[in-house]
């Protein structure tokens, strides 16, 4: 038990960040648990977050959890606490304690508090420029448009960067490998592949890429233009079919 | 083309589920008889329906144009239906206007701050992308779904065919996606990443304003405080990539954001009227039950894992209601209101 415990506590830490909202929450609830009138409120927006917090901290709770659906998700059960609703209401509620220009002395200083404590969604570095409306990479679109024949399935290798957008935008466009690559975990399910490694090195091994390329059925191949190259893709059956979007994309000759 | 596309958008994304709330709302006490709790209420008995229709169509490799189909007919139908019922109750028993003071120009200029918050984000919503891995999946299964006609025949990550994944059938949630693109005409890569949260984060608000609006029943005018500190919160929600509103702001797209942003406040909302009725010795309306059936439905659709969440959410409000009012009568819509969990996760044990 002690094991999960710690697990458990891991993963509570890894939610929660630097943890000054989730103090602020335990603050709030407190606060709410002594002042609050209201026996509905203290139902849904006291006891039952309490006994949520409870049970998340059970390690027998989290055993039999990551039983049925693995290790990845149980901080989802944190969902469950309403942190949102109850930090809001305890603000008015701490607000409504004074009068006049006080109050909105407070509530401008509570709305700095939360801002201080918390983390702005916009300053993630996950976030970019919509390039289009799609919100998949333009290169993306281009070689998509360009290879894609109606109705029809295409089989292209793209370098790792365009993986995870090709098919959000083209249903007919299949690879020979996936997101499976991307996620390095996943290695110990047997997901590995030669060409995406080799798409990937500095220097391109031309000769084994069309090899492998061909041997997976693919009609085209796509990496990053300014990638070197150790020969000819043209000596090996495949032509320059396009330079899209910063990306140059060979077609084998031989295929369909 | 594009403004009948957004129109038809709007139809299917609020007129009719405000069209099959007002059937809901037509049976509940006069303080839910607004928009907002319509809206809710729509969403939730629509996306519940969709979950039932769609997964054993799924299970028996139907088209997705079937899918299409009937639920576009039966939208219609609901909707017209709560329309129908809306006023015929309304032509039997009026329902008496709550009489609102005029507001103070505080009051304006906090919901002019909170509107400046909410179209912030949804411009943001538009104007910026968030890279997710996650999407290679879930974004690419409405692709698919919408471009071949089929559901959860091909393999997402490559496009291989595969046989049947139980786990994401039964959740279908990128499915709705691909219902919206169809009968818009947009592509499901829009629809995903830039109508869908320009729909679903408004949604999110509409439930927080709803429960405010009871935490301050006898003091609406701090509706608006309350509503920007939500915003406030949900901006700079993003202390750790795994919060709830983290994924309303990233992830919109996804069941799992869904889950979290849309089913767990509608819960708090939903048992909290419950518990109003409890504490005023009221009987509990057959239609609020009804909403917390659709919501348990609605959050399978979400995520597998959705069920399981739900079945804690009930049993927590069980426990402490049961506690403080003891009245065991509630033992019994509580239990059948899970029954949609039971079913989806027992599917789930069985064929996995």
């Amino acid at each position: 038990m002690g094991s999960m415990w710690n697990w458990v506590m891991t993963q509570y830490k890894g939610y929660i960040g630097t943890g000054m909202i989730a103090g602020l929450f335990l603050a709030a609830l407190v606060w709410l648990f002594v002042t609050e009138k209201n026996r509905n409120t203290r139902i849904v927006f006291i006891y039952m977050p309490a006994v949520v917090l409870l049970l998340f901290f059970c390690p027998l709770f989290a055993r039999i959890v990551n039983l049925f659906t693995g290790e990845e998700i149980y901080y989802r059960i944190l969902w469950l606490v309403p942190v949102v609703p109850v930090l809001a209401y305890a603000a008015v509620r701490l607000m409504l304690q004074c009068a006049g220009k006080k109050r909105v002395v407070v509530g401008a200083a509570l709305g700095g508090i939360i801002i201080l404590s918390g983390s702005l969604v916009y300053e993630s570095p996950y976030f970019s420029k919509a390039e289009n409306w799609y919100h998949v990479p333009e290169a993306a679109v281009k070689i998509c448009d360009a290879i894609e024949v109606e109705g029809e399935w295409v089989r292209a290798a793209f370098p790792e960067e365009l993986i995870p957008f090709v098919r959000q935008y083209s249903p007919w466009i299949n690879m020979p490998y996936g997101r499976e690559m991307l996620i390095s975990r996943w290695s110990v399910w047997g997901f590995q592949s030669e060409l995406y490694d080799l798409l990937k090195e500095e220097t391109l091994n031309v000769g084994r890429i069309a090899e492998l390329a061909r041997e997976q059925n693919c009609d085209y191949v796509v990496f990053a233009e300014g990638k070197k190259l150790s020969g000819r893709f043209e000596e090996y059956g495949f032509e320059l079919f396009d330079v899209l979007g910063g990306y140059a994309v060979y077609a084998d000759r031989m295929s369909k | 083309m594009l403004v009948l596309q957004i129109g038809i958008l709007l139809l299917f994304a609020v007129a009719v589920p405000l069209g099959a709330g007002a059937g809901i709302a037509a049976f509940v006490d006069r303080q839910e008889k607004n928009a907002g709790f319509m809206w809710m209420a729509g969403y939730l008995v629509l996306l519940a329906v969709f979950q039932i229709l769609s997964v054993p169509l799924i299970i028996r490799g139907a088209r997705f144009s079937t899918l299409v189909l009937w639920f576009a007919v039966l939208c219609v139908l609901l909707s017209a239906a709560g329309v129908i019922v809306w006023l015929y109750r309304l032509h039997k028993r009026p329902a008496l206007q709550a009489v609102r003071g005029k507001a103070e120009k505080g009051e304006i200029l906090l919901w002019v701050v909170f509107g400046a918050l909410l179209l912030l984000q949804l411009f943001m919503a538009c104007y910026l992308t968030f890279a997710d891995g996650d999407d290679a999946y879930f974004v690419t299964a409405a692709t698919i779904a919408d471009g071949t006609d089929t559901m959860y025949f091909y393999l997402p990550y490559t496009g291989g065919t595969t046989s049947l994944d139980m786990r994401h059938a039964l959740a279908p949630f990128p499915l709705y996606i691909a219902f919206l693109a169809r009968i818009t005409g947009l592509h499901t890569a829009t629809v995903a990443h830039v109508a869908l949260p320009v729909i679903l984060i408004p949604l999110t608000y509409c439930i927080y304003g709803l429960i405010g609006s009871r935490l301050f029943k006898a003091k609406r005018r701090q509706l608006p405080v309350f509503m920007v500190f939500t915003a406030i919160l949900i901006l700079w929600g993003n202390y750790s990539l795994y919060t709830a509103e983290t994924f309303l702001m990233t992830r919109t797209r996804q069941g799992k954001a869904a889950l979290g942003n849309i089913m767990v406040p509608a819960f708090f909302f939903l048992v909290y009227l419950v518990g109003e009725r409890l504490a005023e010795n009221k009987k509990v309306e057959i239609s609020l039950w009804l909403l917390l059936f659709c919501l348990t439905t609605f959050s399978c659709l979400c995520s597998t894992f959705g069920g399981f969440l739900a079945a804690v959410l009930f049993g927590a409000f069980g426990l402490c209601a049961l506690t403080v009012y003891k009245r065991w009568r509630l033992l019994l819509p509580l239990v059948l209101c899970l029954l949609p969990a039971a079913i989806y996760m027992g599917m789930y044990m069985i064929m996995k």
